[in-house]
């Protein structure tokens, strides 16, 4: 019961357009490259143990999404093929909703119409998730409907094996807690299920660690599952314990796929460069953050290359001032005496004599 | 009284030919100081061929004193300026009249490795008066970095027509300075952040 109403209040969001367009920023005059959804791949063979069965498993998942840090509708194709259980099961998908996807928070919710083709029943689904830093809730929940026969494919064997419980409709609900483990994309979970009368409540917990290989931008990552999974009746296929081993090919996928390849900006360790304008003079503050134990000095069109010294604060930064006018200056920086570098945090050009230098732009 | 006159108007002629020269004078004096006689007059020669065709002088003049720092040869110094003043004649013929700052940066963009095809993308993107040096700058890093001139141009085109600002340029920077420096590839880390800073500060309400 509790999973209809999750799955009515799904629905009433999909179908309130007014509600969702309320939450959309307002859009610039022309026009803005990024509505455009961006188009996403998952696939995941692997090979399963359940009960001394061995299953191999095929999922597939594509479609586009909004861009990253951005609000917008999700359309996604769901395909999972499953080879080794008393009979071939096949799921395939369809699902649009709305989705949010950040560094540090996302949210989805969608809903969409599958069919098992071999198991022979259609299903509705709805789901909706939110992640909050390292945590994670699904929810989802999903219906059989019509007499299960998609496609004319006769059901009886499938009926007939036991497996099948006939019309369906359960809600789960799992929470996931990522553990910082690096390398290791470590996950533990924890679900339960509320099953209408021809299906039986459940509860399960696994936990899987992946591993993204260090090539294509680790994309690919091994995976590893063990733990106790629910059944999945759309499918055929019995819960219980079981352990999983397989290989995700990931493209351009959520936020927090990508942290590995593209981590929030962390502190610059390798120092900085800041120039402040002092109000209402035409005098700016040259700040250096770096390492050094007894000078900093820089050089630049801005002292017809000649050097200049900088003021250790006690903050330990090194600093200067420079009258400047707008334009764009080249600068390099010597610390304790050594050779000329380019400051940290500066666009780097060739100096035309076999060297660096940086290139700033006074505004 | 005529003679006298004659006197005060020469005098007042030559004053302001001093006044006038002045600059030019302080100049050459920056690169006889520094420069061996040869290297100076060379150089000179340059710099007074780019005041003629209306190119900046004064970053040709800083290439010779930066190369007389490095204490680069004079051959090698001439040969830098002579190299300077073609990037800023092509960074003319793409920016037209652009300020003295548009055409160091596009300069400095193809120095770096930038393209002219790709800077022209740049410059199509742009709207008619706004700075383009942030832009140009950013290239050069981008380019500076690896990535292919018309992809990055692309992705900065794309900031460009969604109106961003100069910080928002210098901040692109350091985004995809932090991905790249934690092993993100610069390409991808630029349509990211860049897409991220589109939807995000950079869109503008009208």
């Amino acid at each position: 019961m509790r999973g209809w109403l999750l799955g009515l209040a799904t629905t009433a969001l999909c179908a309130c357009p007014a509600l969702v367009a309320a939450q959309l920023p307002v859009p610039p005059p022309p026009p803005m490259p990024t509505i455009d959804g961006a188009p996403f791949l998952r696939f995941t063979p692997s090979l399963s143990l359940t009960r001394g069965d061995a299953q191999g498993w095929f999922s597939f998942e594509a479609g586009l999404r909004p861009p990253q840090e951005s609000f917008g509708i999700t359309t996604r194709v769901r395909a999972t093929h499953v080879i080794g259980s008393f009979q071939p099961a096949a799921q395939l998908a369809l699902l649009g909703g709305f989705e949010r996807d950040a560094q540090r928070f996302s949210f989805h919710t969608l809903g969409g119409f599958g069919t098992a083709t071999d198991q022979g029943w259609n299903v509705l689904v709805f789901e909706a998730g939110a992640r909050a830093g390292r945590f994670r809730i699904d929810l989802r929940s999903l219906r059989s409907v019509g007499d299960g026969d998609a496609f004319g494919i006769d059901t009886l064997a499938v009926q007939a094996s036991g497996r099948n419980p006939g019309p369906f409709a359960y809600a789960d609900a799992e929470l996931q807690w990522e553990i910082p483990a690096r390398p290791f994309e470590l996950r533990l979970a924890a679900g339960a299920r509320a099953g209408s009368s021809k299906t039986r409540n459940e509860t399960w917990s696994y936990m899987s660690a992946a591993l993204p290989l260090p090539f294509w931008s680790r994309r690919i990552a091994a995976v590893g599952t063990i733990g106790r999974r629910p059944s999945a009746p759309e499918l055929g296929l019995a819960g219980g314990r079981f352990a999983g081993l397989g290989f995700r090919l990931t493209l351009n996928g959520s936020a927090a796929a990508r942290r590995d390849v593209q981590p929030p900006v962390a502190a610059d360790d390798a120092g900085s460069l800041e120039l402040n304008r002092v109000p209402e003079t035409q005098q700016y503050q040259l700040k250096l953050r770096v390492t050094a134990n007894t000078s900093v000095q820089v050089r630049g069109d801005f002292t017809d290359w000649t050097p200049l010294s900088l003021v250790r604060a006690k903050d330990g930064t090194w600093s200067t001032m420079l009258d400047l006018r707008p334009g764009v200056y080249q600068i390099e920086m010597r610390l304790d005496g050594a050779d000329w570098a380019v400051p940290p945090g500066v666009v780097l050009v060739p100096d035309g004599f076999g060297g660096q230098v940086g290139v700033i732009e006074v505004r | 009284m005529r003679a006298s006159l004659r006197h005060a108007l020469g005098l007042v002629l030559a004053l302001a030919g001093a006044f006038i020269t002045l600059p030019l004078a302080a100049q050459e004096s920056r690169l006889a100081v520094r420069l061996d006689a040869a290297t100076a007059a060379a150089v000179e020669r340059i710099v007074q061929d780019a005041r003629e065709r209306g190119l900046p002088a004064e970053p040709l003049i800083q290439k010779a004193l930066q190369g007389a720092s490095k204490q680069a040869g004079g051959d090698r110094i001439v040969q830098a300026v002579r190299a300077l003043y073609g990037r800023l004649e092509t960074a003319k013929s793409i920016v037209g009249a652009g300020t003295e700052s548009d055409l160091v940066s596009v300069a400095a963009a193809l120095e770096a490795g930038a393209t002219r095809s790709s800077l022209e993308r740049l410059r199509a993107a742009r709207r008619e008066g706004e700075p383009f040096a942030p832009a140009c700058l950013t290239l050069a890093f981008l380019v500076g970095k690896g990535v292919e001139p018309d992809r990055a141009a692309d992705v900065l085109g794309d900031l460009l027509v969604a109106r961003a600002r100069d910080s928002d340029f210098m901040l692109l920077q350091r985004l995809i300075d932090a991905d790249v420096r934690a092993g993100a590839p610069p390409l991808e880390a630029a349509r990211v952040r860049a897409r991220g800073l589109i939807v995000g500060p950079v869109r503008r309400v009208p």
